[in-house]
């Protein structure tokens, strides 16, 4: 019951959005990652940090994980769920 | 970015190194317990990280919890600057001072600078407006830029235009001087005659009738155009006559420089500094004028940075006190200052007159040394006579 109920709110939601016509970020419980070329990126809604070398920052994200791949890859920010990394970006995954 | 990272140095941060341990848990367990960390970097497997003072000192319970062991790697900011000339109070306080006086002093006015002006000074315009509440060291704040325009104007009423800028802490002063009327022409009836004598090398009329012909002799006084007008009908009347008449005329001039003279000699000089900063005169010494044949100078120089003039200066001052002392000339002496004072007022003289052919004669006796100079001129001799009518 408690299941289909969360179910049922979180479609209501999703259609609401959509017949609003408004960002998928303005719901709750979606990460938002900006990218700046392949130089920078923004991520709102980060739960953890699973990995972090200089090569590789594997992120969680609520209900995905994202894998940054590249060179002289650095946090320039962790704090309250925000993050910015800065480098040189060769792939994100998802997964 | 630039404005974070000025903030941050203010406040302070710490650079530390973490390592050993799972990193990827610190790191997790900062974010939870609401330390800020920035620009993380993992290098060979040591982290190395900057945070706040205050977060530093709540990190031990994540390193701890997450194995690292933390160790501080550089201090920044000006905390740990002034913790390490704590002992220097005298230059904190100085610089602190230092800082109060530049904030204060720029609320004042430190240059007025005038521009536009041609025949009108600067010490003219500055005066007026100094009246007016604008001058070296005013508050800018108490400044009320239009309603001093306004008077401004009212005071000058030369200027067709006139603006008053303050940018930081100078004021500055535009002027437009404006075009003075042409006098309006006297049009009373009147007759032109001769100022000198001479003989007519150019006539011209242009309004009146010609009482003279070209090549005519004259003397002083001669009536050269008649302000009379005879009409075709046989009526006459009366004109405002106007004409150039140029004559050549014999002029003399004569100089008479004696070898006996009365002469100021300086004996002595007194002399005082006066401090100016801000608008304030400061006399840093005493100056009493209680001398006869004194003579009073004053000289001002401003302190300049980059060209511009600051508000810091001083003034010298002061007397030179003279003594009357009768010289006797030699005679060269005499002759040249003779020469010097003829040359002089033979200048101011024959100033718009054209000089044909001159003769110069020296006169030399055992008490003067004279100069003669005749002259051979070409010069307009008109000079109006008003005709009166009852």
């Amino acid at each position: 019951m408690y299941r289909k109920n969360e179910e049922q709110k979180k479609s209501k939601s999703r259609i609401l959005s959509e017949n609003l016509q408004v960002p998928q970020m303005v719901n709750r419980g979606t990460a938002y990652i900006e990218l700046s070329g392949n130089n920078e990126a923004i991520i709102e809604g980060c739960k953890g940090v699973l990995e972090y070398s200089d090569d590789a920052i594997h992120l969680n994200i609520g209900k995905n994980e994202v894998r940054f791949s590249g060179t002289d890859l650095v946090i320039r920010t962790y704090f309250n769920e925000q993050v910015i990394i800065e480098g040189n970006i060769l792939t994100i995954d998802f997964s | 970015m630039i404005f974070i990272n000025i903030i941050r140095y203010f406040i302070g941060f710490v650079t530390f190194t973490a390592r050993g341990g799972f990193s990827e848990r610190f790191i997790n367990l900062c974010s939870q317990n609401r330390v800020v960390l920035w620009d993380i970097r993992n290098k060979g497997g040591v982290i190395y990280a900057n945070t706040s003072i205050k977060g530093y000192k709540r990190i031990r319970d994540s390193a701890k919890r997450s194995a690292m062991m933390v160790r501080l790697h550089k201090k920044h900011g000006a905390p740990f600057l002034m913790n390490k000339y704590r002992s220097r109070a005298g230059f904190m306080v100085g610089a602190v001072v230092f800082l109060m006086i530049i904030g204060l002093l720029s609320t004042r006015v430190w240059t007025i600078n005038v521009e536009g002006n041609v025949t009108m000074t600067d010490k003219e315009i500055l005066q007026v407006f100094e009246e007016l509440g604008v001058y070296t060291g005013a508050k800018i704040s108490k400044i009320d830029v239009t309603s001093v325009q306004e008077k401004a104007k009212i005071e000058f009423k030369d200027l067709s235009w006139l603006a008053v800028n303050i940018t930081g802490s100078t004021a500055t002063i535009e002027v437009r001087e404006g075009i003075k009327k042409p006098p309006i022409e006297d049009q009373n009836p009147c007759n032109i005659v001769a100022t000198y004598g001479g003989q007519i090398v150019k006539l011209e009329v242009y309004e009146g009738t010609s009482q003279q012909e070209l090549g005519a002799a004259v003397a002083k006084g001669d009536l050269l155009i008649s302000g009379v007008v005879e009409n075709l009908d046989g009526s006459s009347e009366l004109r405002h006559a106007k004409g150039i008449v140029i004559a050549k005329t014999d002029r003399n001039l004569k100089q008479t420089q004696p070898k006996q003279i009365t002469k100021k000699v300086q004996i002595d000089e007194k002399k005082r500094y006066r401090l100016l900063f801000f608008g304030l005169d400061i006399p840093l010494f005493w100056l009493s004028d209680n001398e006869k044949n004194t003579e009073y100078y004053s000289h001002e120089h401003r302190l300049t940075l980059a060209g511009s003039i600051l508000p810091v200066g001083f003034i010298k001052e002061g007397y030179k006190i003279y003594e009357e002392k009768d010289i006797t000339l030699e005679e060269t002496n005499c002759e040249l200052l003779a020469f010097e004072t003829f040359s002089n007022v033979q200048r101011k003289k024959f100033e718009k007159v054209e000089i044909l052919g001159e003769t110069v004669e020296v006169l030399k006796d055992n008490e003067n040394c004279t100069i003669i100079g005749t002259y051979i001129c070409k010069e307009n001799i008109c000079t109006k006579q008003e005709i009166f009518v009852e």
